[in-house]
């Protein structure tokens, strides 16, 4: 990548080592982890203990990820991410008129944990808690691109709810390779015949896809065709506006 | 690109301070927030800075202008929300403060309440002010500023002294003009409620000299142009911020609620152009009053721990490591075991008034478990909304079409349907939970034109969620009976008589 800061590059990669280890590691294993000299190793990890990232054990002088930070990489709890995305959420349903869904992965399925209506005061339902097929949503695809590990393929073919949705392994794969490469999924009438959705990941502090972030809308006034739609950019915008709140509040 | 014509809000609250930003589609354009320290110099006292507010008043307007690319001259209005009740004094020669904020929490004046209920004043003031002493409000406070701090009433007479809730103090120090909006001033013991100015013979019972006081103006009208932070910009309108949710929420009509959820709970019914007397532990308020129109008043109730008590099981008993946390627990049981849990921490308020309460625990069994606790404590803040709702109903004749939420609460979908079952209504909640500002926003906006009316108002309110009730009758019904039980156990707990508040 060019034009990376390099200090912030080094950082990372210490934190990466210390956050990966199965103990508290001492400055001489970091070190020759990250293939740096220990006088740079220690003042990185000196800053990176002044602003709460890591933090030293007492008796040994080992060096751990802070609890806050570790508490982000534990998975993240519902009601937590919820309170950190709904005014985003309604921000973004404010801007583009749509429906926002915000969708995590349970088992082979994408459940809904927050929903925000399309902003018309037109008859609606609340739809968190609700399962929805990852193959078949542009949240579920989204889910599914960046699931690590991969979720354990359901061993049915993948159910066909439309004549839209993809149910064949090779176009699936082509759809998920897709996704990861642009970025952002799309469902044109895969689900619901006559809905359209956009949908981009929500990443937590360590770069994991914590939930999918989606609008929705009739299939006539979202784009269905190839290029990358402009809902793209007020969606990836949002969904980092989340991933800030949810580094803040941790 | 061209920057669209912005309203500003400034929500002076009890936490923070906070700019929002909205363009002329009332949509969010930026925001930005500073926290400010919260001093208790001693048991009951509750204290703010007023220079360091007004300090971060000068630092989160620009960051908000800065965020939208905008500049002063972007914006058409600014309009003011604050926390209520609130006050101070300050020099009107050098600005200097007084006296810290005494915010609404602090129960040091019960002495000048005392004093004046046992001098037989406690039905004067609620007829000629529509709510009954209490340290709640500001008059006492400002009483015993005048019995502690050395000459302040000598400086007082002779006009050197000004005396303000904080909306005064921040169009004070933007715009240099002593001025108090009429809802504010509804929450000081001194205002009539029916010809909405300082009433003499309050001033007299609380021994205020007039000339503290600052000028009452309606809701929504220029009260001056600022000449810090946003020069030119006119102050167009200013309220308290439960007023402020309840225009926010665009409640116009008669009937029309809102409960904010957060540290504790505020309900407000606008209950239109008559005044309601406080009753059966209900506040009549001003909810607005635009110029050349009839007031309008609303009722309110409000209930003391909610989000407080979650903030308890977080902090004090470690039950959750985050508040919203203490949904993901309670989901973890399918009822509340038989364990309901009543927060009297200081005594009940609405409509049970016992200052001797205290909080309970009831019905543990061995079956109990964090999960079941969890959920007592969310069907409290339910069950709590519940009787206030109920006081209501006592006292407004038509049943509330709905209830509008706001607050922090409300991204708590199990506390929100457990609401909506309870009450057996509709909860709806609209886009940006921040309704203060959007009120003060919209007040601002109405009064300098960008708005026309407060039609245009109302359609712009947006529902975002909403919780259909779904429990039967009977379940109700034996609920409602268990938790009244629940509350008797908490009752007189305290062999005490304490000046309850408000
Ligand atoms: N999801 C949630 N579930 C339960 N309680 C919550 C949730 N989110 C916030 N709270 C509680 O709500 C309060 C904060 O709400 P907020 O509206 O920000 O408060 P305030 O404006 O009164 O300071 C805190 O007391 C917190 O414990």
């Amino acid at each position: 990548m060019p034009g990376n800061v390099q200090a912030v590059e080094r950082a990372a990669a210490v934190l990466t080592v210390v956050a990966s280890a199965s103990r508290p590691l001492g400055l001489a294993d970091i070190a020759a982890a990250v293939d740096l000299p220990k006088t740079t190793v220690h003042g990185l990890l000196s800053t990176l203990r002044s602003v709460g990232w890591v933090e030293q054990d007492r008796p040994t002088g080992a060096y751990r990820v802070s609890r806050a930070l570790a508490g982000i990489a534990q998975s993240l709890d519902v009601a937590d991410l919820r309170s950190a995305a709904t005014p985003w959420m309604d921000a973004l349903a404010a801007e583009t008129g749509l429906e926002v869904h915000l969708v995590r992965i349970q088992g082979s399925a994408a459940v809904v944990v927050q929903h925000v209506y399309r902003p018309d005061n037109s008859p609606q339902r609340l739809r968190v808690g609700e399962e929805m097929p990852l193959h078949a949503t542009a949240s579920g695809k989204v889910l599914l691109a960046n699931a690590t590990p991969e979720p354990v393929a359901a061993a049915a073919r993948p159910e066909r709810f439309t004549r839209h949705t993809l149910v064949e392994g090779v176009e699936l794969e082509a759809e998920l390779d897709r996704v990861r490469r642009d970025g952002y999924a799309m469902e044109v009438g895969e689900y619901y015949p006559d809905v359209s959705s956009v949908a981009v990941p929500v990443r937590d502090s360590l770069g994991d896809t914590a939930a999918a972030l989606a609008v929705l809308g009739p299939r006539q006034e979202l784009p269905s065709g190839n290029g990358r739609p402009d809902l793209v950019t007020p969606l990836v915008r949002a969904a980092g506006s989340v991933s800030r709140t949810l580094w803040i509040s941790a | 690109m061209t920057v669209p014509r912005l309203v500003a809000a400034i929500d002076q609250g009890t936490g923070s301070t906070r700019c929002l930003l909205f363009d002329e589609s009332a949509q969010l354009v930026s925001m930005a927030q500073r926290q400010h320290a919260q001093h208790h110099p001693r048991p009951g006292w509750s204290e703010h800075d007023a220079t360091e507010i007004w300090a971060n008043v000068r630092r989160v307007v620009p960051e908000a202008l800065a965020d939208a690319g905008a500049t002063p001259a972007d914006v058409v209005a600014l309009g003011i929300a604050n926390q209520r009740e609130s006050c101070l004094v300050w020099d009107r020669a050098t600005g200097q403060p007084l006296s810290p904020v005494i915010t609404w929490e602090d129960t040091r004046a019960s002495v000048v309440v005392d004093r004046i209920v046992a001098d037989g004043h406690h039905d004067d003031v609620l007829r000629a002010t529509g709510i009954p002493p209490s340290t709640y409000f500001a008059a006492s406070r400002l009483r015993w500023l005048l019995d502690t701090v050395p000459d302040l009433e000598e400086r007082c007479l002779r006009g050197e002294v000004a005396f303000g809730t904080m909306e005064s103090w921040l169009i004070w120090n933007l715009a240099g003009v002593h001025v108090t909006d009429v809802t504010n001033a509804s929450r000081t013991n001194l205002m009539n409620i029916e010809d909405l100015d300082w009433d003499p013979h309050m001033l007299a019972v609380f021994g205020i000299p007039e000339r503290v006081l600052p000028e009452i103006r309606t809701t929504a009208e220029t009260y001056g142009k600022c000449s810090d932070v946003l020069p030119g910009v006119p102050i167009t309108a200013a309220m308290g911020d439960q007023q402020a949710a309840l225009f926010g929420q665009t409640c116009f009509e008669v009937g029309q609620s809102k409960c904010t959820f957060g540290t504790g709970a505020f309900l407000l019914v606008n209950t239109g152009v008559v005044p309601q007397r406080s009753q059966a532990g209900l506040l009549s308020t001003v909810a607005y009053v635009l110029p050349g129109e009839k007031p309008v008043f609303a009722l309110e109730g409000s209930v003391a721990v909610t989000g407080s008590l979650v903030q308890w099981c977080r902090d004090s008993l470690g039950l959750v490591a985050t508040a919203p946390g203490i949904e993901t627990l309670a989901a973890s049981v399918d009822d509340n075991g038989g364990c309901y849990v009543v927060p009297a921490f200081s005594g009940l308020y609405a409509p049970r008034w016992d200052p001797a309460a205290r909080g309970v625990i009831v019905g543990l069994t061995s079956f109990v478990n964090r999960g079941h606790l969890a959920r007592g404590v969310l069907e409290a803040a339910a069950w709590q909304t519940a009787d206030v709702v109920a006081a209501i109903q006592g006292v407004v004749d038509q049943p509330l079409p709905s209830l509008r939420v706001d607050g922090g609460m409300t991204t708590n979908h199990l506390l929100m349907q457990t609401v909506a079952d309870v009450l057996d209504l509709r909860i709806e909640r609209p886009l940006y939970s921040e309704t203060v500002s959007v009120g003060a926003a919209y007040a601002a906006g109405l009064s300098a034109g960008v708005w026309p009316d407060l039609d245009t108002l109302s359609r712009l309110w947006r529902r975002a969620c909403s919780w259909e009730p779904a429990m039967d009758h009977e379940t109700r019904e034996r609920e409602r009976a268990r938790w009244a039980s629940a509350v008797e156990r908490a009752q007189g707990w305290m062999d005490i008589s304490d000046t309850v508040r408000p």
